[in-house]
This record gives C-alpha cells, sequence and structure tokens, in this order.
C-alpha cells in the first residue's frame, strides 16, 4: 500500500515539475518581451508590478517543486525587481541589461532542467552582479531614503523568510527527490538562506546522503541536446499503437505489392517506385516503433531515492554512480522493470554492502559505491547494477542451498552456478528479516519478473570485492524474433528466445519409456518429446518422425523437445494481443500478423508443456536424474 | 452477400436516425430466424474471409483475423447459440462488435436492415417459441401479428463474454 502511495508521489513530483518547466519557459518568454518593454519607458508601475508577478510566481512555484537552484536566483532577482517597483533603483540601460542577462540565465537553467531535472547550474557570478548593483545604488541613496528603506527592507526580509520556511516544512514532508541537491543549495545560499537551511540539514545528516553522480559523459550530452532544442509532446499509447498498427498493414501491403511487381510488372519506374515505397514504409516502421522508446532516465534517478533511503535505515554510506540515463527502452518494458530492480537494489544495499565499520576493518572506504550502468548491446538492454561490497560466499550458498534441498549435498557445481543459486525459488540467505529487504519475497520473484519481460538475470561475484547483477531485457516487447513452423498445416510462431537447437531426428533416435512416453535420444540425453499438433488435437496417438523437425527447448528447469511439420523461415514479427476472449489461453503469447496479412499464433512452448511435464512425476523424476 | 448492399443499410440508417426516437437496431439472420443487437455496439460489418483457427479454444470460435493491423477473435453465432442443423451458406458476414474495450468478430448469414425501435416495440421473451435459448434473447420485436419475429440479442450474454474475462 504504502509501496504505491510512494509511486503516485513520484509520479505526481515528476508530473509537478515537467508542468512547472512548461510554465517556465512561456513565463519568461513574457518577462522577456516585458523588460525590452521597460527598456523605453522610465514610469510604468503596471508593467515593474507585471514583471514582479512573473518573477514572484516563478520563485514560488520552483520552491515548491523542489528546484532549489531556480528559487535561489529568482529569489535574488525578485529582490532587484523589488528595488525598481519600490521607486529606489531608477531604470537604466544597465539595470534593463542586468534584468534580460538574469531571464537568459534562467531560459538557460529551465531548458537545462528539461533535459536532466538533476542539473546544477552556477548562478553566483550572476547573484553577486546584483548584489553589486544594488549595494552600488543603495549607498548613492543612503543619505536621502537610507531610514525608509531599511525599514522596508527588513519587512521584506522577514516576509520572504517566512515564506521560505513554509516552503521547507512542505518540502521535508514531501521528502525532496533531490537532498543531494539541497545540500549543494546551502554551499551557494546566500546567508540568510544558509540559516534557514540549516535547519534541514541538521534532519538530514550530510554524509549520509548518496550523491547521484551523473557521469561526464552526460555532460557532452547536455551541450549537444541544448543545440538541438528538441521539444516533446505527450502522445498517449494507446494512438502509438494505432499508428504501430497501422504502419505493421502498410509493410504488408507493400511487401504484396513488391512480390506481385516483381512478377508482372515490366515497368521499370513502376518498379522503382516500389522500391523507393518499401524503403520508406520500412522508415517510417522504425520510425514508429522508436515512438514507444522512452529513456531510463527517471526510472534510474527513482532508485537515487531508494538507495538514500535504504541506505539511511541500514545507517550505511552510499555512493550512487549512474551510467547511461539516456539509454532508452520500450514503455512497456519500463512500467515493469522499476519493480525487479528496486528489489535488486535495496537486496545490494542491505546483503552487498557492509557498515562503515565493517567496511573500514577490510581496508575499504567507508562510503560503499553502487554503480547502476545501461546500455544497448545488439537488441538488448542492459542494466549492470554493482556493488563494492562483500560479495556472495558461494560455500555459505552452498551450505544453505544444501540445507533448503534446492540441491543435493554431493552435486559437482561450479561457483557461479552456485552463486546463481540466490534465484531459485524459495532460497533465501537472510537470518533474520530485516526492514528492507525482508518482504517475504525472494530473488527468485525478481527473476521470474524478469523472465516475464523474455530478459534475463545473472550475479557474478568476486568474494571481498562485490556483485555485479546483470539484467539483460529485449529493446521492447513490441517485435520479438519467432520462429514461423508448420503444425498440421497451420502457421505457428516460436519465439526464437525459448528454442535451443532444432533438428531432424531419425526413428531410431526416439524411445518409449514407461510412464514417461516417448522420449528422444539427443546425443546421448533422453528428454521427453511431444507433438505440438497432439496437444492442440488433445489425442495421443504414437508420433510418425518421417520428415518431421524437432525443436529442443531447454531452461534450467526443464528440457524437452516439440515435433513440428517443419521450418517455414525465421523471422521479427509485431506481437499483437490477443483478444481477452482467448488471453487467458495458456500456452498463448500472443498473435502475429505474417507476411501473407493472416494472423498467426505465438506460443510459448514452456508454458503449454510445462504443465505436461510437471503433472507427470515419473518424468520429472528421469529430469532430475539428466541433471 | 453484397457488401455494397451492406454499406447502404448502414448509410440509409445514419440519414434516418435524426428523426427517430428509440434505439437503432441491426437486423441479421441466421438461417431462417431474424435476430437484432444495438447498432451501437456494431462497429462495422465485413464479408466473411480465411479465419487462422485458434486450437484450444470452444468450437464456436472460428479463428481469428487480421482487421487493419489488428488481430480480432471471430466467433459463430450459430454455432454459439447450438443452431447446428443449418446448411453452411455461402457468402456470409462478419460483424466487428464493439463493447467497451472487447472486440470481437461474429459470423452471421446475412444482414438485413437498421430498425428503429423504442421500448413499447419490443415486448418481453416469455411464450415465444424459438430455437435458441431465451436466456440470450433480451427481448422480442413484432412489427404485426402476421410478421416475422425478430429476437433482440444480449450479445454480453451470448457470447458469454463476461464468463470468458
Amino acid at each position: 500500500m504504502s509501496k504505491t502511495v510512494g509511486k503516485i508521489m513520484d509520479d505526481l513530483e515528476l508530473e509537478l515539475k515537467e508542468d512547472f518547466l512548461q510554465e517556465a519557459t512561456q513565463l519568461l518568454e513574457d518577462s522577456e518581451q516585458a523588460f525590452l518593454a521597460l527598456e523605453g519607458e522610465n514610469e510604468n508601475s503596471e508593467l515593474v508590478n507585471q514583471i514582479f508577478r512573473l518573477a514572484h510566481n516563478l520563485k514560488g512555484t520552483s520552491r515548491a517543486v523542489g528546484f532549489g537552484g531556480v528559487a535561489e536566483f529568482t529569489h535574488e532577482f525578485e529582490n532587484l525587481i523589488l528595488k525598481i517597483k519600490d521607486g529606489t533603483l531608477k531604470i537604466d540601460e544597465e539595470v534593463v541589461s542586468l534584468l534580460l542577462e538574469g531571464n537568459d540565465h534562467l531560459v538557460i537553467m529551465i531548458k537545462m532542467l528539461k533535459m536532466d531535472m538533476n542539473s546544477e547550474i552556477d548562478s553566483t557570478d550572476l547573484i553577486e552582479k546584483i548584489q553589486f548593483l544594488l549595494k552600488n545604488y543603495q549607498q548613492k541613496q543612503s543619505e536621502s531614503t537610507e531610514t525608509s528603506e531599511t525599514k522596508k527592507e527588513n519587512e521584506e526580509n522577514n516576509s520572504i523568510s517566512e515564506e521560505l520556511e513554509l516552503n521547507l516544512d512542505s518540502s521535508e514532508n514531501e521528502e525532496p527527490m533531490e537532498m543531494s541537491k539541497s545540500s549543494e543549495q546551502i554551499e551557494i545560499s546566500s546567508e540568510k538562506d544558509l540559516k534557514i537551511f540549516s535547519k534541514n540539514s541538521e534532519q538530514s545528516v550530510q554524509e549520509e546522503q548518496p550523491k547521484v553522480k551523473p557521469k561526464p559523459k552526460d555532460d557532452s550530452s547536455k551541450t549537444s541536446a541544448t543545440a538541438k532544442k528538441d521539444e516533446t509532446i505527450r502522445v498517449s499509447l494507446s494512438r502509438v499503437e494505432d499508428l504501430n498498427n497501422f504502419v505493421g498493414e502498410l509493410v504488408i501491403l507493400q511487401t504484396v505489392l513488391q512480390q506481385r511487381g516483381d512478377l508482372l510488372v515490366n515497368d521499370d519506374l513502376m518498379l522503382k517506385s516500389l522500391r523507393h515505397l518499401g524503403k520508406l514504409s520500412k522508415e517510417i516502421q522504425e520510425i514508429s516503433m522508436s515512438l514507444r522508446m522512452v529513456p531510463l532516465k527517471s526510472t534510474m534517478q527513482k532508485m537515487g531515492r531508494i538507495v538514500r533511503d535504504t541506505s539511511k535505515i541500514l545507517n550505511k554510506k552510499v555512493d550512487l554512480v549512474l551510467e547511461g540515463e539516456e539509454t532508452e527502452i520500450d514503455k512497456t518494458v519500463l512500467e515493469f522493470l522499476s519493480d525487479p530492480l528496486v528489489h535488486i537494489i535495496r537486496n545490494g544495499v542491505d546483503h552487498g554492502l557492509g557498515t562503515p565499520e565493517e567496511r573500514e576493518s577490510v581496508g575499504k572506504p567507508p562510503q560503499g559505491t553502487l554503480t547502476i550502468k545501461a546500455f544497448h548491446e545488439g537488441n538488448n538492454l542492459v542494466i549492470e547494477i554493482k556493488d563494492d561490497g562483500k560479495g556472495i560466499n558461494p560455500e555459505i550458498i552452498k551450505k544453505i542451498a544444501i540445507e533448503k534441498e534446492v540441491i543435493s549435498a554431493n552435486e559437482n557445481l561450479t561457483e557461479n552456478e552456485i552463486i546463481n543459486l540466490i534465484f531459485h525459488p524459495g532460497f533465501s540467505t537472510k537470518e533474520e528479516v530485516t526492514e528492507v529487504s525482508g518482504r517475504g519475497v525472494g530473488m527468485d520473484v525478481v527473476k521470474n519478473n524478469i523472465e516475464n519481460l523474455s530478459g534475463e538475470i545473472i550475479v557474478n561475484s568476486t568474494l571481498g570485492e562485490g556483485s555485479i547483477f546483470t539484467v539483460r531485457l529485449p529493446l521492447t516487447l513490441a517485435i520479438i524474433e519467432g520462429m514461423v513452423v508448420d503444425s498440421n498445416n497451420e502457421k505457428f510462431i516460436i519465439p526464437i528466445s525459448q528454442i535451443t537447437e532444432s533438428l531432424r531426428p531419425s526413428q531410431n533416435d526416439i524411445h518409449f519409456i514407461t510412464g514417461v512416453g516417448e522420449c528422444l535420444d539427443l546425443r546421448g540425453e533422453v528428454i521427453p518429446i511431444f507433438e505440438l499438433k497432439q496437444v492442440f488435437m488433445k489425442q495421443s496417438t504414437k508420433i510418425d518422425f518421417t520428415d518431421k523437425t524437432a525443436i529442443v527447448i531447454r531452461n534450467e528447469k526443464m528440457r524437452f523437445a516439440v515435433v513440428v511439420e517443419n521450418i517455414i523461415n525465421q523471422q521479427q514479427v509485431v506481437i499483437k494481443k490477443l483478444g481477452r476472449e482467448i488471453a487467458n489461453q495458456s500456452g498463448f503469447m500472443g498473435s502475429a500478423i505474417l507476411g501473407d496479412g493472416k494472423p498467426a499464433i505465438i506460443i510459448d512452448l514452456i508454458e503449454l508443456f510445462g504443465a505436461s511435464i510437471k503433472n507427470n512425476k515419473n518424468s520429472q523424476l528421469n529430469l532430475q536424474e539428466n541433471m | 452477400m453484397d457488401m455494397q448492399k451492406v454499406q447502404k443499410i448502414l448509410t440509409d440508417s445514419i440519414n434516418k436516425q435524426e428523426v427517430q426516437d428509440g434505439e437503432s437496431y441491426l437486423e441479421f439472420s441466421i438461417g431462417q430466424e431474424l435476430y437484432a443487437v444495438p447498432l451501437l455496439i456494431v462497429k462495422e460489418v465485413l464479408p466473411e474471409t480465411e479465419l487462422t483457427p485458434i486450437p484450444r479454444t470452444p468450437k464456436y470460435i472460428r479463428g481469428m483475423m487480421n482487421l487493419r493491423g489488428q488481430v480480432i477473435t471471430v466467433a459463430d453465432l450459430a454455432i454459439k447459440l447450438n443452431l447446428t442443423k443449418l446448411e453452411d451458406t455461402k457468402n456470409k458476414v462478419i460483424m466487428i462488435l464493439q463493447k467497451e474495450d472487447i472486440q470481437m468478430g461474429v459470423v452471421v448469414d446475412i444482414v438485413h436492415q437498421v430498425l428503429h425501435l423504442t421500448d413499447e416495440d419490443i415486448t418481453q421473451s416469455n411464450g415465444t417459441e424459438s430455437e435458441i435459448s431465451m436466456q440470450f434473447v433480451k427481448g422480442i420485436h413484432q412489427k404485426d401479428p402476421d410478421s416475422e419475429v425478430t429476437l433482440i440479442l444480449d450479445m454480453i450474454e451470448a457470447l458469454n463474454i463476461n464468463e470468458l474475462l
């Protein structure tokens, strides 16, 4: 329950920030116009009031949504405008230039924030410039207006302090995402702010806060993005899906035309145009598919919060390093990625990294480092979560695994195999249930979640040096590499990721084992063999293996072979949801439209046959023996 | 059946709709009997195409089709309503029905016309003799005592949609 609330808060926070940035862009455009107008007329109280409202608005909202840097600067900027409003500062060219300079500075700030919510820009120079100008003016006018002015200023200061404190309270309640940022604010704040903020830093001891350090790589991407000025619009996912559907159709139609054209058309221009059309439609398809891709940034930054909270509870010091935040992934994958990642990271902070004392006793810096690194590798997204902690001790894992009967005592496993037992269902090394990762779900749930996304997770660990969890995910769930097979004159698609090999078995390789049924002798290894046709037709006759193809499926839980008539081809297919009427059918992953425009079922062989293998105790025993 | 005729039935109804009260229903037949469903749930009517069979589904699920890039399950209403004695006719049509986020195709023989019916035009289904189970029938329409009876179907019930979810 509280988890969902937390998520809603994060989403809300993000949305507020996004809204603010949109609004601020507009406000700054308005204020620029106003500043320019100001230069012409010296006495226009209406205009000055408008400018003051704009600046005040910007300051208030930026503080409220947690953009301390912007609030900090606009506060100073507002002071300057206040003097103009008072009439204590006469509008001249110098003042207007300074106002415009401030405006430009804010525009840059907002732009940077649009690209990276955590970006910080140093405003010290400009703030000093403003303060310098104000001081000069004050000195010049001190004789005439000293008494009334200081009074006024005091009043103003009081009201500002109150406001700041109010804002501060609210930001404490919502636990600002950028704790590290507010600590940085302290450094650049004026004295007045420092006083107020010190209350904040007392509460959240500064050293304990993990610092989110974007890699220098980020800087280059930032500058290039500034040059591009890429604006974004929000589009509903269903519209993107509609577009994908139509573009998919377009590509199919184009293929049909192309095939026909090659056969029937003798017109060079026609053929050339058809080929051009083909190229264009492929390109459109690529673009329309890429619309679903979103950067990992927000999810990775959310992890900063998780690390902060977790390390605080456990009294650990953790530095979080994020790499490759710009890496993109399908939105639907991203949605399901967050929970497993949170779990791995909590686990890493809880079990992986030691307390400062423990770390110092083995000669490591008290501050642990957790690195989350994302990158593309082929058609996969890879996320590495690395800690420099204790590492996983294979001896302990082995002991527990034997205790819990996950493995038998005499099993011969490599260290790496042993370490990866932590993903085994029901395996949990935690001796006592901790507040952090002891929630009744183990790493097997993480593995399941990742596998549901057609991904995989492995762990590598060196004792004393730390562990690396590697999550490998398909870039999109919308497209898979599929093998189109023929069974009983119908086409079916099998995800390549499930297939280890395919072969043409001879009748000699088939043995009948009582209690198991027909089995395939695969180079000395005996595995159950089924026929796809029979599962669908719910009948069991002896399989005729003449001229048939067997597909071998293998995972750590089971291995078996499935007989189909023929393998037609291997292609990328766009996964379409099945209607809700049949979506509950087990064994179906979805459907896809093949090159001839007809839909075909995508079969999940593991789900389809997994049940029959598990139901058959004998075959399971048989499998165990073979493992 | 001729798709141009289907097109005409549907466009005519749009022109008429403004003057009529009550609700519009699309009348179609399976075998000899007349049926109707609210026009609101009929998204479109297509000529029957080749369908990809879906294994391990009830017999009335005829298969799936590609409707402009969307995969849609198609049910055979005759089988679903247990009208099994019928001969297989040619040139059937597929009505694409949509209710909220459920989309499904239904194979029927012929689409006849759009009826504009008020509550008075529809009577309750007690006492009528029909080949199909009365649980699927929401009401009955009979223009005058001599004319044929049209059964107004509850498609959600008939297609077992709630059960399937």
